[in-house]
């Protein structure tokens, strides 16, 4: 049986847990009253995660340091309507999701008769140390991932890309945590399928 | 748990991350903006906003609920005088017409469905029943030129063909290139000569004389729009024909997929050049039977302009398929194609105005194995206000076919969907619903649930919600009723 917190919590855990949200609160405000310092501290706290869910989206460090750079920007003008129900970095993912997804879709212009973006070639030859064959194992993942239907996209990527909790995905969406517990597992048997078809 | 699931969990978690650049948060701090935007009391009304509409239901549905019960009541209590009154009334009201009449060639066919029919040919080897019998050709020994000489520009197009429910999906290719480029000046080739008009400038005219005599209300209307730009209505005359017959809960009888195609394609941003060209590649929304389909985007928008003249005129487009890699390319039906199926396709008009839109979009059957390179080239020329010569080629490669449907731009997502999804509604109308497969119902169930994954992740998309809507309503009309012989 897993771990289960007891109940009621602890004080000490209740505590931590106010203090934390608290704490963001607080700095929200500051941040609204028009501290920069606040605003910068809490691009201190919070940018590394961005930047690793933006990474981990679209597999290029170039492109994830600019899609968080947007997605702070995109935050800024959105500030005031936060109403602080959710934590910040929730708030922040779903700007920086919503940011990727307008990337990778928006218009590429070119007057070239060249391809203008090609796809990765797939390298054929043996891979000669792990470390390649990892992270090419990786990023087919990535890209199966990203051809999952739109609600199970999210789910697997708030979940394991954005380290969002289950519980947190449900109130984002507006559903139970049983019901995410089923998209992940319905994106699960998908992913398998697809990267099987791959193997054939 | 599955171990394969444990895994891919391990290994989604595990998904390593390079330290975020040195010079990150200096540039994200750099960005922070000197005043924070205003609350915009967004939420706040909002909420307000809600609450007044609820005490205006309660105190609308009680005084309802009152004037039921009052008339009720007072029933019973009604003078002669007033019974006099309100035959008078009954007897003054115009009778109905009979339906049919009004509601023109499109009127619903109503349920339940007739007995199944026989299967019914591909569209492949009955691509020659496909042309419209309207079209008028003329022959020419490089290029094939194509006029709709309907009087009514809005008038939906004859269901000629036969039904091929899986002519437009497509399961194994992908593809998703967007290209929207800018008119760039050209040396070679001049647009067409319009001082010898050509049958299309002639059909035109002719239109427009038609349009005008018998409907004076249109003369207010610019010249040049008096024929649908290349052959393609705007659909929204279609759209609400499929609209209203769906609502009464019965199988649109025609259906113009390159007019719904158009609708919801709708329109785009343009720059300050007077056409803007968009060419995209992609797979279909949902799987198929063959993986080597695509779905060819090609869309042409005017710019906006205040005093309504052309901003173009000459206008001539030609797509080219690269006989290397196509085997074949097929208009969606209603829309203008050649009657080989080799191509190349060549459109022309005679002048465009602002503010139009045309979507365009073929189904290409690529050689085996699909090629990287290019796929087929879309060429538009034009001449400008000035009268100056204009032209930009596009090209889509087969490089970009590998991109998930998903990842196509929202234009090209709402263009194909919506044509899975009315070829699907006009195979089920043109058989009465007959032959109704389990294999259809899917592909029906897997587009209503396309439209809704793409209405949800638009949600400020007024045609992704429109399309998803009637979607699902047209998957639970083909869910009503029986089912007819397997494929």
């Amino acid at each position: 049986m897993a771990n289960v917190a007891s109940f009621p919590a602890s004080q000490t855990q209740r505590d931590d847990a106010v203090t934390a949200w608290e704490e963001e609160r607080r700095l929200l405000a500051s941040i609204r009253d028009g501290n920069r310092a606040a605003a910068e501290d809490l691009v201190d706290r919070t940018y590394s995660a961005v930047y690793a869910s933006m990474f981990r989206l679209c597999g290029d460090a170039e492109t994830a340091a600019d899609l968080t750079q947007e997605t702070y920007q995109k935050a800024w003008a959105a500030l005031p309507n936060f109403d602080g129900r959710s934590q910040v970095f929730t708030w922040l993912y779903r700007i920086g999701y919503t940011t990727f997804l307008n990337h990778i879709r928006r218009p590429r212009r070119t007057s070239s008769l060249d391809a203008p973006d090609a796809p990765d070639v797939r390298d054929n030859a043996p891979a000669v140390d792990e470390t390649i064959a990892e992270r090419e194992e990786a990023e087919r993942l990535r890209r199966r991932v990203l051809e999952l239907p739109e609600d199970l996209r999210f789910t697997v990527t708030a979940h394991f890309w954005g380290g969002l909790s289950v519980k947190e995905i449900a109130t984002i969406e507006k559903i139970t945590t049983v019901a995410i517990r089923k998209r992940l597992h319905k994106a699960f048997s998908i992913l398998e399928m697809l990267l099987d078809e791959e193997v054939q | 748990m599955n171990p394969r699931h444990k895994d891919l969990q391990r290994r989604l978690s595990m998904a390593s991350v390079p330290k975020p650049p040195a010079d990150l948060a200096d540039r994200i701090k750099r960005d922070i903006p000197e005043a924070m935007p205003a609350r915009t009391h967004r939420h706040a009304s909002a909420f307000g906003m809600r609450i007044a509409a609820s005490i205006l239901l309660v105190v609308g549905a009680a005084w309802f609920t009152l004037r039921l019960f009052t008339r009720a009541g007072t029933e019973h209590e009604i003078s002669p005088a007033m019974v006099t009154r309100r035959k008078e009334a009954q007897v003054s009201l115009p009778a109905p017409g009979p339906q049919t009449a009004e509601a023109g060639p499109m009127s619903g066919v109503p349920l339940p469905a007739p007995p199944p029919a026989a299967l019914e040919p591909s569209a492949t080897s009955s691509r020659a029943a496909a042309a419209t019998p309207d079209e008028q050709r003329s022959d020419d020994s490089t290029r094939r030129f194509e006029t709709a000489t309907n009087a009514r520009g809005d008038q939906p197009v004859a269901n000629g063909s036969p039904a091929a429910p899986q002519a437009i999906a497509d399961a194994g290719t992908s593809g998703g290139a967007l290209y929207a480029a800018k008119a760039v000046e050209e040396k070679s080739e001049p647009a067409p000569e319009s001082a010898n008009p050509s049958p299309v400038v002639a059909g035109s005219l002719a239109n427009e004389t038609a349009r005008r005599s018998a409907a004076p209300m249109l003369q207010t209307a610019p010249a040049h729009q008096a024929a649908p730009p290349f052959g393609i209505p705007s659909g929204e005359a279609a759209f609400q024909e499929v609209k209203r017959a769906i609502e009464r809960g019965e199988r649109p009888h025609e259906v113009n997929v390159a007019a719904l195609v158009n609708y919801f394609a709708g329109s785009a941003a343009t720059s300050a050049d007077p056409l803007s060209l968009e060419a995209e590649l992609s797979k279909g929304p949902v799987a198929a039977a063959a993986d080597n389909v695509a779905l060819l985007r090609i869309s042409v928008d005017s710019r906006h302009s205040g005093d309504g003249a052309a901003v173009a005129r000459d206008i001539r487009l030609e797509i080219d398929p690269e006989p290397a890699a196509v085997a074949g390319i097929h208009p969606v039906p209603g829309a203008r194609g050649d009657a080989d199926g080799n191509g190349p396709i060549v459109l022309a008009e005679s002048s465009l105005g602002p503010d139009v839109s045309t979507t365009m979009l073929y189904r290409l059957e690529l050689r085996t194995p699909i090629r990287r390179g290019t796929i087929a080239s879309v060429r538009l020329s034009f001449r400008n206000a000035s009268g100056d010569p204009r032209a930009v080629t596009l090209t889509v490669n087969g490089s970009q076919i590998q991109r998930p449907w998903l990842l196509a731009s929202r234009r090209q997502r709402l263009a194909t969907l919506g044509a899975v999804w009315a070829d699907d509604l006009r195979a089920q109308g043109g058989r009465g619903g007959a032959g109704k497969t389990a294999a259809s119902l899917h592909e029906g169930q897997d587009v209503a649930r396309r439209a809704e994954e793409l209405a949800a992740q638009e949600p400020a998309d007024a045609r992704a919600r429109e399309l998803a809507a009637l979607a699902s309503a047209s998957s639970r009309l083909q869910n009503s009723g029986p089912t007819g012989s397997a494929r």
